[in-house]
């Protein structure tokens, strides 16, 4: 048996009231592998044997406790020692050597030296959008320690979504949300997630109150309503987002920071972009989104890496010590194959465009809107429409 | 929150649009949609009321246009419908090929409706065989 129990479990034991009490944990491979490593007890544990606090001498070890049976781990935890013992069939106690390892301090210590790692633990991402580009980048997230997520989606995972998403054949039929906050809780210690079954476009109301106090957003969606409207939202909370957008058949994809009050914001870019978007001629197009498009895991999971880089560099803006450094423009171009039409002429190419804000954009610049196209300010003209509201007859 | 709430401005831009092109188009309020109601005049003298319906998510979305009278039935002699949907509303634009945008204003949707009614006449002229432009299959959308 390979037993692993962590300084944070043990940790809490030796506060626990009682002095004794049973051992949850997990086991894998058949037994082969046994672990003690939360320190409260998670969904899908099994009592493993007991735990006992106590001090004496090696002969006493294990008197008190009652109702132990063959195979369980008998764990005494005597000052700061930690002694581990297996309960034979005779019921004598067999000493079982572990690893003790320290969860919370360890497990970003292969990223140790590439930014500050106190960061990211306080930082709290909202991601619009769980499909393949999102999850990924979810994924990416919480690896380099971001510490809250807030998911945002209404989809189940279905049967196609298997040959992109992190989440496998196991999540099946599980809200996105749901499955790839499991997924985050698996991967770091750390992570906070919490989860919202719902659609931005029929709820903004909603969305504005999951975005108040947020460091960042991820707007991964593959609906233009959804970015649309959670530019909108966004902006005037004056929270950044990252909108991430993969193209047909994953012929490549881009990644746009939009970031208030001074950048470009999505509508800008949007605006100042659409042309460029004209699709391909021998790429198929996507009608009314009945009809998914096929593109490999790979070619997705490339624009959720940059959209994922990009998202860190913002977090970690301001750290002297990040080797993670804010890309010099708001949008990074990606093309992981030439395609007729498009910029790249060579596989796995990338340019960095700067994208500067409409000066009269409805979204952030609404005055200057107001006035360049009517000539009044945006107050006067929401006065003007409650009055021309007021005034329509009802069809 | 209706896509006039959140940006007034346009709505005010929508009425000065269609005030400078299609004066003759009435501005009413269905539930919480905007509506544009009013009537167009085709060269051989044809009118047709027609609804132009902003969606929710205007921009984001093109305006609907739905015949109101005549009642305008596009089933071709295969059975099949000419550019329009079950629901009677017209096909203006070819998915995807980014004919409306943002800026787009009901006015342009209008004459776009006007030129579908054009194309409509010319279709009835052929004995329903022949209508100009690309077709989708308008079951699927």
């Amino acid at each position: 048996m390979y037993l692993l129990i962590s300084d944070e479990f043990l940790a809490a034991l030796r506060v626990l009231p009682g002095g004794q009490g049973d051992l949850w944990g997990s086991r894998a491979d058949h037994g082969s592998v046994v672990r003690l490593v939360e320190p409260t007890r998670q969904e899908g544990q099994e009592s493993l044997g007991r735990w006992v606090r106590q001090t004496g001498k090696a002969e006493d070890i294990g008197k008190d406790l009652k109702d132990v049976t063959a195979g369980q781990l008998i764990l005494i935890l005597d000052g700061d020692e930690t002694r581990c013992f297996v309960v034979e069939p005779d019921k004598t106690l067999q000493p079982q050597p572990f690893e003790q390892v320290k969860l919370y301090t360890d497990y970003h210590s292969r990223i140790e030296g590439l930014f500050d790692p106190t960061r990211l633990p306080e930082k709290r991402v909202v991601i619009v959008g769980l499909g393949s580009g999102g999850s990924a980048i979810a994924s990416e997230l919480v690896r380099a320690g971001v510490g809250h997520f807030d998911l945002v989606d209404f989809d189940r995972l279905s049967v196609p979504n298997l040959a992109r998403h992190i989440c496998g054949l196991s999540d099946l039929g599980r809200l996105k949300v749901d499955a790839v906050a499991d997924f985050l809780r698996n991967a770091s210690p750390v992570a906070k997630v919490k989860t919202y079954d719902m659609n931005v476009t029929t709820d903004p109301d909603r969305l504005q109150e999951i975005l108040q106090g947020a460091d960042l957003v991820i707007g991964a969606t593959d609906s233009e309503d959804a970015k649309s409207i959670l530019n909108r939202i966004a902006w005037r909370l004056k929270i950044p987002a990252v909108y991430a957008a993969a193209y047909d058949l994953g012929f490549g994809g881009d990644v746009f920071l939009a970031e208030p009050p001074d950048g470009a914001c999505y509508e800008c870019f949007h605006r100042s972009t659409g042309d460029m978007f004209s699709p391909p001629d021998d790429v198929t197009l996507d009608y009314g989104k009945t009809i998914s498009q096929p593109a490999l895991g790979l070619d997705v999971r490339f624009v959720s890496l940059i959209a994922a880089r990009v998202a860190l560099a913002y977090l970690l803006a301001g750290d002297t010590t990040s080797r993670l450094h804010s890309y010099s423009t708001n949008w990074v171009l990606w093309g992981n194959w030439p395609q007729s039409g498009w910029v790249f002429n060579q596989p796995l190419m990338s340019d960095f465009i700067q994208i500067d804000p409409d000066p009269v954009c409805p979204v952030c610049h609404p005055d200057a809107y107001s006035q360049a196209f009517l000539g009044i300010s945006k107050e006067e003209a929401a006065a003007e429409v409650k009055d021309l509201l007021d005034s329509l007859p009802s069809f | 929150m209706a896509w006039y709430e959140y940006d007034p401005q346009r709505l005010l831009i929508e009425r000065k649009a269609m005030a400078l092109k299609f004066p003759q188009f009435q501005l009413l309020k269905r539930d919480n949609a905007l509506c544009w109601y009013g009537t167009l005049e085709s060269n051989r003298g044809n009118k047709y009321e027609i609804l132009v319906e902003y969606p929710e998510h205007f921009p984001n979305m093109a305006p609907s246009v739905f015949p109101v009278s005549p009642d305008i039935n596009s089933t071709d002699l295969n059975g099949q419908l000419k550019h329009q949907y079950p629901n009677g509303k017209l096909c203006l634009y070819y998915p995807g090929d980014r004919t409306f945008s943002h800026d787009t204003t009901a006015a342009t949707v209008v004459a776009v409706a006007a030129a579908w009614f054009f194309a409509y006449e010319a279709w009835l002229e052929s004995g329903k065989q022949v209508w100009p432009g690309q077709e989708l299959d308008h079951m699927q959308i």
